[in-house]
């Protein structure tokens, strides 16, 4: 009875320890689909073409006067400080499809160094866009705006400051603060997975 | 069998720790105030590309007993050159705003980060790129004219946003 008693303790420890490392998915996205266009022109579409490794996710726009670079730095740091990133994916979504063509993220990717291997920066139609932005979670508004001249105006955008780490199934697993996380919480992350 | 229980239970519990949050490093800057006036210390600006923008950032020591105010700013590399702010919004949303009172306290240091007030560069002229430097006039009310040249420099090389 008493060996009972222990092994039954001991099963109910290593099933606590199991709950408290493992990471349930937060959602799934994987009957969801959005066709996007990446640096180069090439049409991506998530989360089909993602899927079969695990996907570091952040979101900006380039016009993004400060912490927009900083969301950008952090998915790079991410993948130089990771001992193997092995085929770990590194995407860039950008919210402002109007301004970020295909041609600005690559401007933005290069000024950064991130114009290659395994960064990917993505843009759409703006309406495709709104959708993903809604199933993700980042809310975007307006902040405030200066015309420039007749024809041109000058907006900036209240955002959501977000990072997402997804698997090789299509499921969100964890949701950061995209600028103050530090690499090296999402890398521990990633290596649980 | 006591024992092995026990340290079971002790290696979940540590293994279970190493599993949650750990706090975010902050630096410590050590930095002294002149005698007297306006200095700038540790001045950056990120990396940027034409037509876009990009953002300086400085510590401002103010070493006078008197609080000053930033009149104006301007740069060579950029049409429109103002003082924001970085904000945070409900629902962990960020936001940025023209900072509205440019006020540098006597005998105190102003720190402009990431994440906070910053100096915005908007309608670059030309790209920025790591290893340019950048023309940075400020017009204080009280300290005049100060004119600085800045180094770009990655965001990679500075840390995250605390």
């Amino acid at each position: 009875m008493k060996f009972y008693l222990q092994s039954l303790f001991i099963t109910l420890a290593l099933a606590g320890l199991f709950i408290s490392c493992s990471s349930p998915a937060l959602d799934d996205y994987s009957n969801v689909r959005f066709e996007l266009v990446d640096q180069n022109g090439v049409t991506m579409v998530f989360p089909d073409d993602f899927q079969g490794a695990p996907v570091v996710m952040g979101f900006i726009y380039t016009h993004c006067p400060d912490i927009c670079s900083f969301i950008t730095a952090n998915l790079s740091k991410v993948y130089e400080e990771m001992s193997d990133p092995g085929d770990t994916q590194f995407v860039m979504v950008t919210f402002d499809p109007n301004r970020d063509t295909p041609e600005v993220l690559k401007g933005y990717a290069n000024a950064f160094d991130m114009d290659r291997e395994p960064f990917q920066f993505l843009t759409g139609d703006p309406e495709v866009i709104d959708e993903l932005m809604i199933r993700v979670g980042v809310r975007i508004q307006e902040s405030f705006s200066r015309d420039i001249d007749e024809n041109d105006r000058m907006y900036f955008l209240s955002h959501s400051d977000k990072i997402l780490l997804i698997d090789s199934r299509s499921r969100l697993i964890f949701d950061y603060g995209g600028s103050m996380t530090p690499p090296h919480i999402i890398i521990e992350d990633l290596e649980k997975l | 069998m006591k024992l092995a229980s026990f340290t079971i239970l002790i290696t979940a519990f540590l293994i279970a720790i190493s599993c949650s949050g750990e706090p975010i490093d902050t630096p410590s800057v050590e930095i002294t105030l002149p005698d007297n006036g306006i200095e700038i210390a540790d001045a950056w600006a990120r990396p940027g590309r034409i037509n876009g923008v990009s953002a300086i950032y400085m510590n401002v020591l103010n070493g006078s007993a008197e609080t000053d105010t930033l009149l104006s700013l301007s740069s060579s590399v950029a049409g429109l050159v103002e003082l924001h702010e970085t904000y945070e919004l409900e629902d962990d949303m960020m936001g940025m705003r023209e900072a509205e009172e440019p006020l540098f306290p006597g005998r105190a240091v102003v720190t402009m980060k990431p994440g906070g007030l910053h100096v915005m560069l908007m309608q670059l002229h030309e790209a920025l790129n790591v290893g340019d430097e950048v023309e940075l006039t400020l017009n204080f009310a009280i300290a005049g004219e100060l004119r600085l040249t800045v180094p770009v420099q990655s965001a990679l090389t500075t840390s995250s946003r605390t």
